[in-house]
């Protein structure tokens, strides 16, 4: 038994903090250790503080209050840590006599630094500092901070900039072996400086002063920093220099993140967005495939192995910042990105993979929680029949229609006969009423179920199928007959969608008239045409299909009549910018020769 | 009411409870009983093995999905969530009595501001509310600790005032209410409802069209929450945010319905043996909503939904549903609704929306009466291995009951009742009723009081109608009766030596309504001529008895305080209604007490006043005729007290060697009227002179006090004592004009005021002046006669008079009344010389 209550309170500081550093270097169950530690050292601050304030033991007490105070910061309240601050202060300025000026802390910190200035005590004064700052920085008070750095600098004004005071901060580092600590003064003193400039970056970054903010976080870069840390500069840098229109500056600073920290996911998503602003479907798919990768392999790691640092940058941003700097979208999304980017690009197979894969983690077993992160996706039977035109384009026509059949299942019942859009019901005024009573949801359902009849068309067109493919196109043109507009509705979403399901129309009938064509009914053919290319009016090749059948019914002058008349056309409709699951798969079998017809009906317009 | 036996088993007592919640663990049960202890009861042992402290009265109870973890919440809003040791089965064959007491700190709190949970699978859903708006929560369970919330909704839905409309209710009930009731619903379609069966499953189209096509694609359980307004809402669980085809965000939570009252259970039901094919939810107040899919029909008509709405007595406690029956507690009994009949019972009518009441020419389902009392908390149910359903319960009385219900409630085969159990049942129902009675008993008196208050605001209304209306009439119609009228005398009493001017008040209620307790009649005494130039006043007040018509009440005040009276005073009566007698004294004292505001908002308007009639009071009601004075009844005509004294001392003989000092000079004035005219207006045509001059005496007298009897005025001279104590004679004589200007001849009245006291004169003669000028005022002017003329010289007369009194009053010292001063004595004279300057002739 050590013979003085000093050197008892030592060793029992001593002993925690080995048992810390112990628990440290293992990184197991960190949040019982961590509370563990806590609540020792609290019981420890209690007996220190029980007797009277000397400056014999000061340095113990501080010691003490400073190991308290790195771990209340994690696991305490802040009130508490406020408290624990104001407390010591006190403590100290009663230790040399001093008079406490009042409980305000901003007045306690300035009597207490001008007290201990040039003192012994100053690098132990200086360690409270850094959990103030630290406190402080959390808290996003800069000011405070900056009046704090002021009075360690001996500089009686403010010149106001944070920044300059932090690069020529002058504190007294000074360790006693004997008085073990949780974490190093210095450490925690490298990991504020650079997670101030970090904070104010993420500020002028939210006001968009980019340029501002580039300044401060290429100084971050330069300071000593955790990796991660600093992979989250680079990314910030990179941010700046795309919003900067410097894509290739901003490109190599994801590249440095990336170099730094394999597991900064940001980079690897900004880098996508850079790669999508100039065009680079590969790389964009490229970036997005590794991120999704890098989110699944951290998914599977067991978080609570993931170990935290005892003071982690995330504390001293705040959840906010740390958000603005690392958020990714949800993996739902970028597995609709890629599978989308595939499709377009022509990566057919690719495409229908990711597409498969996003259906199979939608479906409630993956137990995917949705994250508010602002994106939004587009509706699940839309997504269905995307997935079902990648499978498709990707010859997977059994995997295609099943999916059709599943929208067709959850959709078609929910028509009515017939659907008579007017502008008199509106959504707001019946706020009671169920989704899928209301107009617009039985609209969209007409899209949905219209499109994937047309899609189930298209599969069984590939399986050289005319009867069925017949069978499924009429269908889908039966159920896009049935909405019946009975007043130009003003609604942006209807409007939509009444295009949508116009130019679906005129593709079903278009497809339809094909098949009429393969089983030799022209005139059905005809007729399918002609009325393909009313609502689809200016088609090219409708009108082309349409001469062509003409010239085959031997109706030669129409023919004629109708060549010329085509050969006027000038795009009269700017093209619908469609969905996925409406565009034109790749071997439109409506594609046309128009060489021989060229040749038939100019020869037949000069015997004329 | 049909009734059903059902076999009821009591398993343990824990005293009387105000609010318990029970949920099924393996055979036993897990309930709080509203304390901070949760209670882990096992079924085989009959006894509680573990006891759960929290640091707070436990409110809400869910089990994890493994049935390991228990989540508790408490009245200070915070979720607990601790492991359930199962062990503790497993160590069952230890004999240890005690049940183990184990303490949940707050280390395990997971959420705070919690108002209601439910935990699904994995994920725990909260409900709090914020800034008045709902917020739901999700978390993910096994990280819940570490991590921040990962989903906000603002639902924005703006909490109406809701808590606290149900003041009657039980405290324990409105508690319950005020929080939202969450229950999951899956898909049955889904392999996880297949696999959880603790959720409630829904059939595919039924929820695809309750909650969208997206849900229904991925297979999302969706959590279907009933706010304690009565509105449901719905958010998918697992879903992530979607776009509308407008381009924008989709709110991912949507209202669907109201029930309009508090919801206490939501839950499925299986109809018609073809999974659960309904959703059912049931509010506080009784109100049950069935809805059910009608699928596609063959007509192309599109699959809809029908909502059947279900009204029972209510208040319902707890509720749940097996099969489809709904079981469900009100305070007092437990009861069973067939859900299948309630359904085809309805389908006969075609709308979508299907009302049925109690009294429907449909007669709808009625619940049949289960016999088990005072139930406040049910389990899910449960089979029994002989197939019968099983219910645990939780009755107010704090036993733990185990309900199980007979195989089918409409065949006759009752299990009869043990004669203990009989006996406890009927204890059970004895008070039971007496809860009831005791209930409705205050709820009586309540009505009534409140019966009572209106009819009297009534009867009070009326009377202020009745008084306007007369009010606004009487410029036109002043023969008629007021209805509620006040009547006024002086009169001269003695009391201790001393002689005051007492003023009686009659007030006479002629109206067709009584006057209630509660009026108060004011009196607004106002002497306008004063020293002090601004007049003075001074209210009284009286409460009334309840005066029926036709009765008549008195009052008097005194009307000379510290002896000085400035004669005339007018007396304003009016009515007043204090409305502070609506409420009780108690209710009145603790609102003055709790809320200084509110108190002031009851106190500052707080009465209805109405103006009656006013009264004015001269120097001729003030007389004191016909008392025997001290000195014999012979008052002198023209002796002065200085003389009286004289001749009181010279009848003693007492000498006195003062000079006798000059006599006192009787002051006289004389007012002429005309006798055509009084003749006309005191309609005594054909009186003779002395006739005439004796009915204008008893006129100028008694007129406003009819009380008074006209036998004081036997002869045309009247003499009296002023309210100074200065004698004064008041001398009626008919002369002839004859200097008159045009008429030659004329005869007139003259009236004539003899005093020795200059203000009694002058008090009097205003005072004649003014009930002439009432007289002529009265009369309809005729047209074409000088009356006009002279009614304007008389004005000018009163005026001049009324300046007259106020300049003598002015001359008196205000201090004791008396002249002091000799230089006054001048202008005094001057006034007196003023004062006899003409007698006005009046015609």
């Amino acid at each position: 038994m050590p013979p003085t209550l000093v050197d008892r309170w030592t060793e029992e500081n001593n002993t925690v903090a080995l048992k810390w550093k112990e628990y440290e270097s293992h990184r197991q169950l960190l949040q019982d250790i961590r509370k563990h530690c806590y609540s020792e050292w609290l019981k420890l601050q209690q007996k220190a503080q029980g007797v009277a304030a000397q400056t014999k033991h000061l340095k113990l007490e501080i010691t003490i209050s400073y190991n308290t105070l790195l771990f209340s910061l994690s696991c305490g309240t802040p009130k508490e840590t406020k408290d624990c601050i104001t407390n010591i202060l006190i403590r100290a300025l009663e230790a040399v006599h001093k008079q406490v000026p009042s409980y305000d802390l901003v007045a306690l910190w300035q009597a207490v630094l001008k007290t201990f200035g040039g003192m012994a005590y100053e690098p132990w004064i200086h360690k409270l500092l850094l959990i103030q700052w630290a406190v402080w920085l959390s808290e996003r008070n800069y000011d405070g901070v900056l009046d704090l750095l002021l009075h360690v600098n001996h500089k009686s004004t403010s010149s106001g900039d944070l920044l300059a005071e932090t690069r020529n901060l002058t504190l007294s580092i000074e360790e006693d072996d004997s008085l073990l600590v949780a974490l190093a003064t210095k450490d925690l003193q490298e990991l504020l400086h650079v997670c101030t400039f970090i904070s104010i970056g993420v500020e002028q970054m939210k006001k968009e002063k980019y340029v501002e903010a580039f300044r401060v976080l290429q100084e971050a870069a330069t300071q000593p920093s955790p990796r991660a840390l600093l992979a989250h500069v680079h990314v910030l840098t990179g941010f700046c220099y795309a919003k900067l229109q410097k894509p290739q500056s901003a490109l190599q600073c994801y590249r440095k993140a990336l170099e730094v920290d394999f597991n900064c996911q940001r980079a690897l998503y900004q880098s996508s967005l850079v790669y999508k602003q100039l065009s680079n479907t590969n790389a964009e798919i490229e970036a997005l495939h590794l991120l999704h990768s890098a989110v699944m392999l951290h998914a599977e790691s067991n978080p609570s192995n993931s170990s935290m640092p005892l003071i982690s940058p995330d504390m001293l941003l705040g959840s906010e910042q740390i958000e603005f700097i690392c958020q990714i979208p949800s993996t739902l999304y970028i597995l609709h990105t890629l599978g989308h980017r595939c499709v377009l690009s022509d990566r057919t197979s690719e495409g229908a993979e990711y597409y498969l894969d996003l259906l199979a983690s939608l479906q409630s077993d993956s137990k995917q929680m949705p994250v508010e992160d602002g994106s939004s996706f587009p509706r699940i039977p839309a997504i269905y029949l995307e997935a079902a035109f990648a499978l498709l384009k990707a010859k997977r026509v059994w995997d295609a229609l099943a999916i059709c059949d599943e929208v067709i299942a959850k959709t078609v019942d929910l028509i009515p006969e017939s659907l008579l859009i007017s502008p008199l019901v509106s959504r707001e005024l019946v706020p009671l009423t169920l989704e899928a009573d209301s107009q617009e949801e039985k609209l969209q359902c007409v899209l949905w179920s219209g499109a994937a009849y047309y899609l189930q068309g298209q599969a069984h067109l590939q399986l050289k199928d005319t009867k069925e493919a017949l069978t499924n196109f009429t269908r889908a043109i039966n159920q896009l007959v049935k909405v019946c507009i009975k007043q130009k509705v003003k609604d942006p979403g209807v409007e939509k969608t009444v295009t949508f399901l116009e130019a679906l129309k005129g593709k079903a009938l278009s497809f339809r008239a094909v098949c009429f064509v393969e089983r030799g009914k022209l005139k059905e053919a005809l007729r399918d045409f002609q009325l393909s290319l009313q609502a689809t009016p200016g088609c090219m090749n409708t009108g082309m299909w349409l001469v062509e059948i003409m010239w085959r019914l031997d109706r030669k002058q129409e023919a004629a009549a109708m060549w010329k008349q085509i050969l006027n056309f000038t795009q009269s409709t700017p093209p619908v910018d469609l969905p996925l699951y409406l565009q034109t798969c790749n071997e439109d079998p409506t594609a046309f020769d128009l060489s021989s017809l060229k040749r038939k009906i100019e020869e037949f317009i000069q015997n004329c | 009411m049909e009734g059903a036996r059902c076999l009821v088993e009591c398993w343990a007592d824990f005293g009387d409870l105000l609010s318990a919640k029970v949920i099924c663990h393996g055979s036993g049960v897990i309930l709080s009983t509203g304390t901070e202890h949760v209670l882990v009861f096992s079924g085989q042992e009959r006894r509680v093995k573990t006891v759960l402290q929290f640091d707070s009265p436990v409110t809400s109870l869910a089990l994890s999905a493994d049935q390991c973890s228990l989540y508790a919440l408490c009245e200070n809003h915070l979720l607990y969530s601790t492991t359930l040791s199962s062990e503790s089965s497993s160590f069952s064959s230890e004999q240890c009595d005690e049940p183990a007491l184990s303490m949940v700190s707050s280390d395990s709190v997971l959420v705070k501001d919690v108002l209601s949970f439910t935990v699904t699978e994995d994920i725990l859903i909260t409900v709090s509310l914020q800034d008045s708006f709902w917020t739901f929560h999700r978390y993910d369970l096994p990280h819940c600790s570490a991590r921040s919330p990962v989903f906000h909704t603002h639902a924005g839905l703006q909490l109406p005032a809701v808590i606290g409309v149900f003041q009657n209710d039980v405290g324990s009930q409105v508690r319950m209410s005020s929080t939202p009731t969450m229950t999951c619903i899956y898909p049955n379609s889904s392999a996880k409802a297949h696999a959880c069966k603790r959720h409630a499953r829904l059939d595919p189209l039924l929820f695809r069209l309750l909650f969208g096509v997206d849900a229904s694609l991925i297979n999302s359980a969706v959590i279907l929450s009933g706010l304690p307004d009565g509105r449901l809402v719905f958010f998918p669980l697992l879903l992530p945010a979607l776009t509308s085809s407008r381009g924008e965000q989709k709110t991912p939570i949507r209202i669907f319905f109201s029930i309009e009252q508090p919801v206490v259970f939501i839950g499925t039901a299986v109809i018609e043996d073809q999974g659960p094919q309904c959703l059912v939810v049931i509010g506080q107040r009784g109100r049950i909503l069935l809805i059910k899919a009608n699928p596609r029909s063959s007509d192309g008509k599109a699959a809809d939904c029908r909502f059947i709405e279900h009204m029972v007595q209510g208040p319902v406690v707890c509720a749940c549903v097996d099969g489809d029956h709904l079981y469900y507690s009100t305070a007092t009994n437990l009861f069973s609704l067939s859900l299948s009949k309630t359904v085809t019972n309805s389908s006969s009518s075609s709308s979508s929306i299907t009302a049925v009441t109690e009294g429907d020419s449909i007669r709808p389902e009625s619940p049949v009466c289960l016999n088990v009392c005072r139930v406040i908390a049910l389990t899910e149910p449960s089979i029994s291995p002989a197939g019968n359903v099983q219910l645990q319960a939780v009755s107010l009385s704090g036993r733990l009951l185990q309900v199980t219900l007979p195989q089918d409630p409409y065949k006759a085969n009752v299990s009869r009742l043990a004669s203990a159990q009989a006996g406890q049942k009927i204890k059970d129902l004895l008070a039971g009723i007496g809860n009831v009675w005791e209930r409705a008993t205050v709820e009586k008196q309540q009505l009534e009081l409140k019966n009572n208050t209106l009819k009297r605001l009534n009867h009070v209304l009326n009377i202020c109608h009745l008084l306007l209306t007369c009010q606004k009439k009487d410029p036109e119609v002043c023969d008629q009766q007021p209805t509620i009228s006040c009547q006024g005398a002086a009169k001269w009493s003695s009391l201790l030596q001393k002689d005051s001017l007492v003023l009686t008040c009659i007030l006479e209620n002629h109206s067709s309504c009584a006057l209630d307790e509660g009026w108060n009649l004011c009196l607004q005494v106002d002497s306008n001529i004063s020293v002090s130039a601004g007049g003075s006043s001074r209210t009284y007040s009286f409460a009334l008895m309840k005066l029926d018509c036709g009765e008549k009440t008195e009052v008097t005040l005194p009307l000379d305080s510290d002896g000085d009276l400035f004669l005339p005073v007018q007396i304003h009566c009016s009515l007043v209604y204090s409305l502070q007698s609506y409420l009780n004294s108690e209710d009145y004292k603790q609102l003055s007490t709790s809320e200084p505001s509110l108190s002031q908002l009851l106190t500052r308007p707080d009465c209805i006043r109405l103006a009656l009639n006013t009264l004015t009071l001269d120097w001729l009601d003030a007389l004191r005729i016909g008392e025997p004075t001290p000195n014999g009844d012979h008052i002198p005509k023209q002796i002065s007290i200085w003389q009286a004294t004289r001749k009181f001392m010279s009848s003693r003989q007492v000498y006195t060697g003062e000079p006798e000092i000059p006599k006192a000079t009787t002051h006289t004035v004389a007012i002429h009227i005309s006798s055509e005219l009084l003749r006309n207006r005191l309609s005594s045509h054909d009186c003779s002179s002395a006739g005439l001059c004796i009915s204008v005496l008893k006129w100028l007298l008694c007129e406003t006090s009819k009380t008074e009897g006209p036998e004081v005025v036997q002869s045309p001279v009247v003499c009296a004592k002023g309210p100074d104590g200065q004698a004064v004679r008041l001398l009626i004589k008919e002369v002839i004009l004859s200097d008159f200007r045009f008429k030659g001849l004329l005869s007139v009245v003259e009236v004539q005021v003899e005093s020795v006291s200059v203000a009694a004169v002058c008090g009097l003669h205003h005072a004649i002046l003014r009930r002439v000028q009432a007289l002529l005022k009265n009369a309809s002017v005729k047209p074409g006669t000088p009356a006009e003329l002279r009614g304007e010289r008389l004005c000018e007369a009163v005026r001049h008079m009324e300046r007259i009194y106020k300049d003598l009053q002015d001359f008196r010292d205000p201090a004791d009344g008396v002249m002091k001063k000799r230089s006054t004595s001048d202008s005094l004279f001057h006034l007196y010389l003023q004062l006899r300057e003409k007698p006005l002739v009046i015609l």
